[in-house]
């Protein structure tokens, strides 16, 4: 399923995407944290989570560091986190098996004596680190990795990264995270990229399946920018090696549930899930009171001081059978879009006889089957589940609801209707706007309109967020936060080399007016358009003065990496910035930095990761963790770099 | 009076984005061979800036279009004895430089680059040589203002005391994108130019081609065409240019650059011309009455003794009822809002353009910022964007015209903002402009919700005219060598000395179509 | 006369005189679209300015040289009073400078063609043909000039030119060229083999020469009604 910003059918897309016909609850993770640790990043963050606490504060965050956060995160269950123990949770049901007791607590027994720990507090230790990678649908190394160099030098172990930065200092370092002298590099032991293009992440990664474009399969596609569901269709095949998602997928199922028969088996795995928004977990940790039970500050309870514990039986050989067929979860436990069951009954009929059936089961075997489930599973896409839905909202608010979506009550879209024209979405619980024939989405109408009570802890729009992080932060009402103090941290980024002319400028990185992200920055006609590769933007005052021209070629950089591209200089720069259209990656016309004599990089070479910790605030009220929702982003633009001209040729 | 009628166009530069979806289109569907890479039929400039090729306003320097020679119009780079001493060498033509080195990148290396020290690139090469090529110019290099601090000083339309109005510096920065595409002029210097007589205009629809058949490379016309829009084919030594995308024109359709057109700025609509007196409108003596010198070539198709001589002279009624829909009729003469793209190069060019609103600067900062915003006109000639900029592009220098046009799509603005706000809009607003309220609503209409077939309004081609529909029987659009069916194999069947029995008339040398199986007649 | 000496003076001239008209209306019927001058002035245009005007001013003297010397009978000159002293210098002379502005405008533009890579990359495999037949015709013709001018004195008016009209009355006198230098009957030769691929090759611009373009109204318009041809791109 491809999406812009927005799934519109989001109940069937997550049934089928987190296989949740099949068992729940699914592993997620968010990834800025995920990467924070996993590329090392965290080990260069020099300010400690207090830095920005208000005088006014409580002291919650004193003496933390941002890893300490995330670790705690973890462990009370705010966020997921994976890899989640320092031991492989196969094992510990299985030790659990054999010592007679049930899964979860025996984990929390263990916890208590501290004989496992969760991976967030050691991801240097080898046991902790994630092993395999299977990109998709994204650029990660050539578009979003935040601390790019970060990324090359300790996931992928690759020799030239461009890092120059200096690691905290023992009074810098986290408390509760353990702190290995030396930071491991190359963690990652296969990273496979599936795209279609030799992107950035292509060209770093140990196996690359050769994806088809948008015009070499069928698929569904919504966005935020318009109201339509529409599909895409195989106008050819994919050529030559390429294949599908849906194929590759279901190729590397079958493989594996052949190689499961004798390697896995059936195992039991346990899922440490957080607490989540839209459920009674959101009541878990109330007050905004933050009680660490490593500490002693309370007890280790799941799924109300810590995570969840779930023991989910998995059939490993049967992963490619599951795959081929929609799973009976479908309608035992129907889906829950912001908490609101919609419970496809009739639907899962209408699945046997348009798809047909697989061990009595509707059949999944084609993507057009996933695409006609999809439409069937979500209420933006199936009139009577909208009303069904709103009905449910009914008995919850009191308040009738389901004339909203009576007109299109006996609206069915097919993934055949689809294939006709873009077809427009029916108002459905799964979001707050109201759509109708004579009206176009708007978020929350169906709160200030109908009275719907926001999902909020007040039920209402709410200002004031009363949680002891950030009454600490002294965000506990919005306010203005000035841009990151970088250099007053890190020190000037000039080279100091004698005689050049270097100046720093705070860098931005907006979006491109050509491009979704990386898409169609190598393309030849988008290339052609401009200056023919990546470029850095620079006002002609900041030009004049480090005796940059037009079209020159420049260095940007910084202690987190170095990036070579031409400078376009524009009195429509303010000076002080210095600004790259974000995601041009660097696989075409990038020569080889002087500075580093590595190839130049993206530009996210120059940024790192920095997490912010009211970011990872979870297991209270509306900040409780929901997929896509609330969590920590990259915070990678608050940046200082310095630029100076290239001296020679440009090197390739 | 001879009644002609032209297929002509419209663009709305308030309402241009610069995404240069238009651009694309063009060229995936014309240019994207051998010899035709880069050109780009249509191209978008960003202003101020030199625009593609390198300053191509600026006929002092390119000589291109006509001027007035003892009253007379000439070619500026000469007549024909002086396209015969330059057959050898035509010192105005502008070299691929001027334009850019097309290129392309060594993607293969991407996947077959051995295992190296450094993550292998991409290397720009050039699209003619296949060497590696540094990169110095392209058909867009001033992209949002990009080098104008080095490049767009040299903008042609930087003269006459605007150079000091211009201040290229952060708080007084201004821009608007420029797409262009030929003209399809009524006056063509190009086709002036051509020795071979292989250009020529259409009588049916105005649009200006080069025959390829005929074109023998003299490539006068590249640089007869002031507005640089017939190309050079360096690798088939033949010119080539926009084509008004004729094939879909003549089926009623839309030119793709218009058909794909985001923000929807653009208009395609019938305009009638009084082909008898485009000499003389051509021809007068100041510059700045080019204008209404070109719109009084063109005819009221309300007028019924203008629909009569139209019929006398052959335009079909279907023409004539687009031409009283027309979109460009009525922006361009009715409402007065779109001029036309330098008329002092004295080819009466079809394709005109309304001018951008822009912020009034004078409501920011000093003088002028007490005033009410709402009451945009004295403040007209304080916006951000100098008239006298537009004025010298759009109106060879006069400001009047282009104060016109932007109070009224200023007018339009506050009587529109009025009856969005459910306020009666006072009808002295539209009378300070010289507009009728139910004017200002139509301009509205058609400039801001008109739906594709009020923005294109195009007849279709009568093909029966000419042309016997019996002969085409069987002619289809596969017609090429080695083309499917009984098509390709037809075309290879041909008599090679004379004209097929079977042919349409005249066609002696097979012009490319089919030929029916048992049609027998001779062709009328 | 030897077989050879039927081959090179009788068959040959009309083997390539055939070539030359069915090849010409061929192409003009059938090929327009690549009959063109294939101008390379976008690419490059110093060594064009000097190498094309060079060589086409040349090539207009030699091709009047060559009318005045081949197809103007000796009687006609002999006939206004032109000496055969007068005519012999003024071959020499206008003839010889006319040939040397030839010969540098071709090797400009050779040397132009082959070692600038955008010229290079416009080079058709016709060219490959085209351009040594052109060049030894040149290079021969420039020693008929100073050889068989200068040298040891030929009076070619004798023989290669009544010969050559006479391949066109069907009476060939093929024994008139026996026994002409060779320099003379090489330069023919490979005339007649430039004659015989000419229609294939760029040459064909060469009937181009746009006459018309002197009494023809500015703007040229077509119609549909009473079309005579379709129009094209």
């Amino acid at each position: 399923m491809s999406a812009q910003e927005k799934v519109r059918p989001i109940s069937g897309w997550s049934t089928l995407a987190f296989a949740l016909d099949w068992n729940r609850p699914p592993r997620q993770q968010a990834t800025s944290p995920f990467w924070f640790l996993a590329s090392d990043q965290f080990r260069f963050q020099r300010t400690r989570a207090d830095v920005y606490s208000t005088p006014l504060g409580n002291g919650a965050l004193r003496g933390m560091h941002v890893a300490d956060c995330n670790a705690l995160a973890a462990r009370l269950g705010w966020m997921p986190s994976y890899p989640t123990f320092d031991r492989n949770p196969l094992d510990l049901t299985r030790e659990a098996a054999e010592a007679g007791m049930e899964a979860p607590a025996y984990v929390v027994e263990r916890l208590k004596a501290q004989e496992l720990r969760f991976a967030a507090e050691d991801p240097d230790a080898p046991e902790n680190f994630p092993r395999v990678l299977t990109l998709w649908r994204a650029n990660l190394l050539g578009s979003s990795s935040k601390g790019h160099e970060y990324f090359l030098r300790h996931v992928l172990g690759v020799e030239d990264a461009a890092v120059r930065n200096v690691e905290a200092e023992p009074d810098q370092r986290p408390t509760d995270v353990v702190w290995h002298d030396e930071a491991p590099t190359g963690k990652f032991d296969l990273f496979t990229t599936i795209d279609f293009r030799m992107n950035g992440s292509a060209l770093y990664s140990d196996v690359v399946l050769p994806a088809a474009t948008w015009y070499e399969k069928y698929d569904l596609s919504s966005t935020d920018l318009h109201p339509f569901v529409h599909s895409f269709n195989q106008a050819v095949p994919p050529p030559w090696e390429a294949k599908t998602d849906f194929d590759i997928f279901g190729r590397v199922a079958e493989r594996f549930s052949e190689l499961a028969v004798e390697h896995l088996g059936t195992r039991t795995d346990l899922v440490a899930a957080p607490l989540l928004h839209d459920t009674p977990d959101e009541l878990a940790q109330p007050f905004g009171e933050v009680r660490d039970w490593k500490r002693g500050e309370c007890e280790p309870v799941p799924g109300k001081t810590m995570p969840k514990l779930v023991p989910v039986e998995r059939d490993y050989t049967a992963v490619y059978r599951k795959w081929r067929a929609l799973g009976p979860l479908a309608e035992q436990l129907g889906s829950s879009a912001k908490g609101i069951p919609l419970k496809p009954t009739v639907e899962i009929d209408q699945l046997r006889a348009a798809n047909g059936e697989i061990d009595g089961r509707p059949a999944l075997t084609r993507d057009v089957h996933m695409c006609e489930a999809i439409l069937a599973l979500s209420g933006v896409t199936n009139g009577r589940l909208a009303v069904e839905g709103f009905k449910g909202l009914e008995q919850r608010t009191g308040t009738r609801l389901a004339d909203i979506a009576e007109e299109h009550a006996d609206v069915r879209i097919t993934f055949g209707d689809t294939q006709v024209q873009p077809r427009k979405v029916l108002a459905s619980p799964e979001w707050s706007g109201m759509e109708s024939r004579e009206r176009r989405y708007n978020p929350f109408t169906i709160n200030v309109e109908r009275n719907v009570p926001f999902r909020t802890l007040t039920g209402r729009q709410q200002l004031y967020v009363e949680h002891a992080w950030m009454l600490e932060y002294g965000e506990a009402l919005p306010t203005y936060r000035p841009p990151l103090n970088v250099l007053g941290v890190v020190g000037t980024q000039l080279s100091g080399e004698e005689g050049r002319k270097e100046l720093h400028v705070r860098w931005l990185s907006p979006h491109n007016k050509w491009s979704i992200h990386s898409e169609f920055q190598d393309n030849l006609h988008m290339l052609t358009l401009f200056r023919g590769g990546p470029v850095v933007w620079l006002s002609d005052v900041d030009a004049r003065e480090i005796e940059i021209a037009d079209n020159d070629w420049c260095e940007v950089f910084n202690r987190n990496g170095v990036i070579v591209a031409r400078a376009v200089v524009s009195h429509r720069i303010p000076p002080g910035i210095g600004l790259m259209y974000h995601s041009q990656d660097r696989h075409v016309n990038v020569p080889l930095s002087e500075i580093t004599e590595t190839r130049g990089g993206t530009d996210n070479s120059v940024t790192r990761i920095s997490l912010k910790p009211t970011h990872l605030i979870g297991g209270y009220a509306q900040l409780s963790y929901g997929f896509n929702y609330y969590g920590p982003t990259g915070t990678q633009r608050d940046e200082m770099v310095a630029v100076r001209k290239l001296l020679g040729k440009p090197v390739y | 009076m001879q009644v002609r009628a032209q297929i002509a166009m419209v663009m709305n530069l308030d309402k241009c984005i610069g995404c240069h979806t238009c651009s694309v289109t063009c060229k995936n569907v014309w240019t994207n061979r051998r010899g035709t890479e880069y050109m780009w039929f249509n191209d978008v400039e960003t202003k101020p800036g030199v625009g593609y090729p390198k300053q191509w306003e600026n006929q002092e320097r390119w000589k291109g279009g006509w001027e007035l020679k003892g009253g007379k119009l000439r070619l500026k780079a000469g007549g024909r004895l002086r396209k015969f001493a330059t057959l050898f060498f035509n010192p105005e033509l502008p070299t691929l430089d001027d334009y850019y080195e097309p290129w392309t990148y060594d993607y293969e290396t991407l996947t077959t680059a051995p295992t190296s020290k450094h993550q292998p690139v991409a290397q720009p090469e050039s699209q003619v040589t296949g060497r590696p090529l540094d990169l110095q110019w392209g058909p867009n290099w001033e992209d949002d203002l990009a080098g104008a601090p080095e490049h767009a000083r040299l903008d042609p339309n930087l003269r006459d005391g605007v150079e000091e109005q211009v201040r290229l510096e952060y708080e007084k920065a201004f821009m608007f994108y420029l797409p262009r595409i030929c003209e399809h002029c009524l006056n063509p210097s190009c086709v002036a130019s051509c020795p071979s007589g292989a250009m020529y205009k259409r009588v049916e629809d105005g649009i200006v081609l080069v025959d390829q058949e005929q074109c023998r490379s003299w490539r006068m016309c590249v640089s007869g065409c002031p507005y640089k829009k017939v190309y050079f084919n360096w690798s088939t030594g033949k010119a080539e240019k926009c084509t008004l995308c004729y094939p879909r024109i003549e089926a009623g359709q839309p030119t793709i650059c218009s058909e794909t057109c985001v923000g929807k700025i653009r208009y395609l609509g019938v305009v009638l011309y009084d082909a008898d007196r485009v000499q003389e409108a051509a021809s007068v003596a100041d510059e700045k009455d080019l204008l209404p010198a070109q719109l009084s070539l063109f005819l009221d198709p309300d007028d019924p003794e203008v629909r009569e001589q139209a019929r006398r002279d052959g335009i079909a009624e279907d023409w004539l009822d687009a031409a009283r829909r027309s979109p460009v009729y009525a922006l361009a003469v009715k409402h007065r809002v779109a001029l036309p793209l330098h008329p002092e190069y004295r080819t009466l060019p079809m394709v005109w353009y309304v001018p951008p609103l822009s912020p009034v600067m004078s409501l920011v900062e000093g003088p002028g910022s007490e005033a009410d915003p709402d009451d945009v006109f004295p403040a007209i000639d304080e916006l951000r964007i100098p008239i006298e900029y537009l004025a010298n592009m759009l109106t060879a220098g006069d400001p009047e015209p282009v104060r016109v046009s932007l109070r009224r799509l200023a007018a339009m603005r506050g009587w529109t903002r009025e009856k969005n706000l459910g306020v009666d809009p006072d009808p002295a607003l539209a009378a300070a402009v010289g507009m009728e309220p139910r004017e200002i609503d139509a301009m509205f209409r058609l400039l801001a919700v008109a739906k594709y077939d009020e923005r294109y309004v195009i007849p279709q081609t009568h093909g029966e005219i000419g042309l016997s529909p019996y002969a085409r029987q069987g002619a289809c659009g596969l017609d090429f060598e080695g083309g499917p069916g009984s098509c390709g194999a037809l075309e290879k069947a041909k008599d090679p000395f004379g004209a097929e029995p079977l042919a349409a008339p005249g066609d002696g040398r097979g012009g490319g179509s089919n030929v029916a199986f048992l049609d027998f007649r001779k062709a009328t | 006369m030897s077989r050879a000496d039927t081959f090179f003076w009788v068959l040959l001239p009309y083997v390539t005189l055939t070539s030359f008209v069915v090849g010409h209306v061929w192409r003009y019927r059938r090929d327009g679209f690549t009959w063109t001058a294939r101008s390379t002035q976008l690419l490059e245009r110093r060594l064009l300015l000097v190498g094309s005007y060079a060589f086409h001013l040349g090539i207009l003297g030699v091709i009047g040289g060559h009318i005045l010397g081949i197809l103007i009978p000796n009687g006609w000159t002999d006939a206004i009073g032109v000496s055969h002293d007068l005519y012999h210098w003024v071959a020499i002379v206008a003839g010889g400078a006319a040939g040397v502005l030839l010969s540098l405008g071709a090797i400009v533009l050779v040397y132009r063609r082959l070692k600038i890579d955008r010229i290079r990359a416009t080079t058709l495999r016709s060219d490959w043909v085209m351009y040594p037949l052109l060049l030894v015709t040149i290079l021969l013709g420039m020693l008929c000039t100073f050889v068989g001018g200068l040298v040891d004195e030929y009076d070619y008016r004798e023989t290669v030119s009544p010969w050559f009209r006479s391949i066109f009355t069907l009476q060939p006198k093929g024994n008139l060229m026996v026994d002409a230098p060779f320099v003379y009957q090489a330069h023919v030769t490979i005339a007649w083999l430039l004659y015989a691929v000419w229609p294939f090759t760029r040459l064909v611009h060469v009937w181009s020469v746009p006459v018309g373009y002197l009494a023809r109204s500015p703007i040229v318009y077509r119609a549909k009604r009473g079309a005579t041809r379709t129009a094209l791109r």
